[in-house]
């Protein structure tokens, strides 16, 4: 008998990409928590159902991976490019997020991790200037 | 060339639309009012319905135009006045109203197309307390309508109130808007 994760000669290329996986996913419930997790060469979108009633008490930056899924599933790599968050400050939101029953969370092969938006910046600057013109710094 | 940008409070008569567009506004709001017709004329018999403009003058010169407009169907044509370069709607419901939640209720199916695509937020106005019970009442009917956004309570006379909703708004417009030509939102 052979280990979880270990590999015998001759290698059988199902073996291979079955070990690889789990190593992934190992990986990614190390860094993500079990919730947003991927498992076996899949990774989660996740879609707000509701935005939380409570969300003013969550963190500002959960905000931002709130208003992420307001439109089309994300994953975490997708919500991370549009944030700047790190993958695991968002896998902790996802689980804050999920308990209160406001998340969907659907199942998708893997794709590349998209490069970081930064068109932000631009609403930044004029949310700054709005809010100085309301008196607020 | 200066860039200005629009934001629309959209509510029933006395959920705070002038209120907010009064407190932001560097020149004097402009309304202008419509005689009720149909059953609010059986409830107020004088003019209830408004259009408010106001200006509000940002650094570098940009501005913000801002627009009150009721929720009502039959004057949802107004909303082309304001649609092109619109960065986000505030819904604005009234909780010392006996029928906020059928005005919001109005307001969401008038503009539910719009609701789907822009940054918007519900600003419960006018609560005695937190309003526990009609937000959730709210987000009952958000999810009827199959729509999602934030609900806050607020006091459109405060504007520290006012800058909250705005800041819940630009969230939602930096990380949430999927409007990736930003031609779109210029005035």
């Amino acid at each position: 008998m052979h280990g979880a994760g270990t590999l015998h000669l001759p290698w059988r290329v199902s073996e291979v990409l079955a070990v690889l996986s789990e190593a992934g996913s190992e990986a990614d419930a190390g860094r993500l928590g079990d919730y947003a997790s991927a498992q076996m060469g899949v990774e989660w979108s996740f879609r707000l159902r509701a935005w939380p009633l409570n969300f003013e008490r969550l963190p500002k930056a959960c905000w931002s991976v709130l208003a992420t899924m307001l439109r089309k599933p994300l994953t975490v790599a997708q919500i991370a490019a549009r944030t700047g968050l790190e993958e695991m400050e968002i896998g902790g939101y996802l689980e804050l997020i999920a308990a209160d029953g406001a998340l969907d969370r659907f199942a998708a092969p893997r794709t590349p991790a998209p490069a970081p938006r930064s068109e932000g910046s631009r609403w930044r600057s004029l949310a700054g200037r709005i809010g100085r013109a309301l008196g607020f710094s | 060339m200066v860039e200005s940008y629009k934001v629309v409070f959209i509510g029933e008569p006395g959920a705070g639309k002038t209120t907010c567009v009064a407190a932001l506004s560097d020149i004097e709001p402009i309304t202008t009012e419509v005689p009720a017709s149909g059953e609010l004329a059986l409830m107020k018999d004088t003019t209830t319905v408004a259009f408010d403009y106001g200006e509000m003058a940002l650094e570098g010169g940009e501005r913000l135009l801002l627009y009150g407009l009721p929720g009502q169907e039959r004057f949802s044509f107004m909303f082309e006045v304001v649609r092109h370069g619109l960065l986000g709607i505030i819904v604005l419901v009234d909780a010392s109203s006996a029928h906020a939640l059928d005005g919001l209720r109005e307001t969401l199916k008038t503009y539910a197309k719009e609701l789907e695509h822009l940054p918007w937020l519900i600003a419960v106005n006018k609560a005695r307390d937190s309003a526990d019970s009609l937000r959730r009442a709210c987000q009952t009917l958000l999810f009827q309508s199959r729509l999602i956004a934030p609900i806050v309570t607020v006091d459109a006379r405060k504007r520290e109130s006012i800058a909250h909703m705005f800041e819940i708004l630009f969230t939602l417009l930096e990380y949430g808007d999927e409007r990736s030509r930003e031609q779109e939102l210029l005035a």
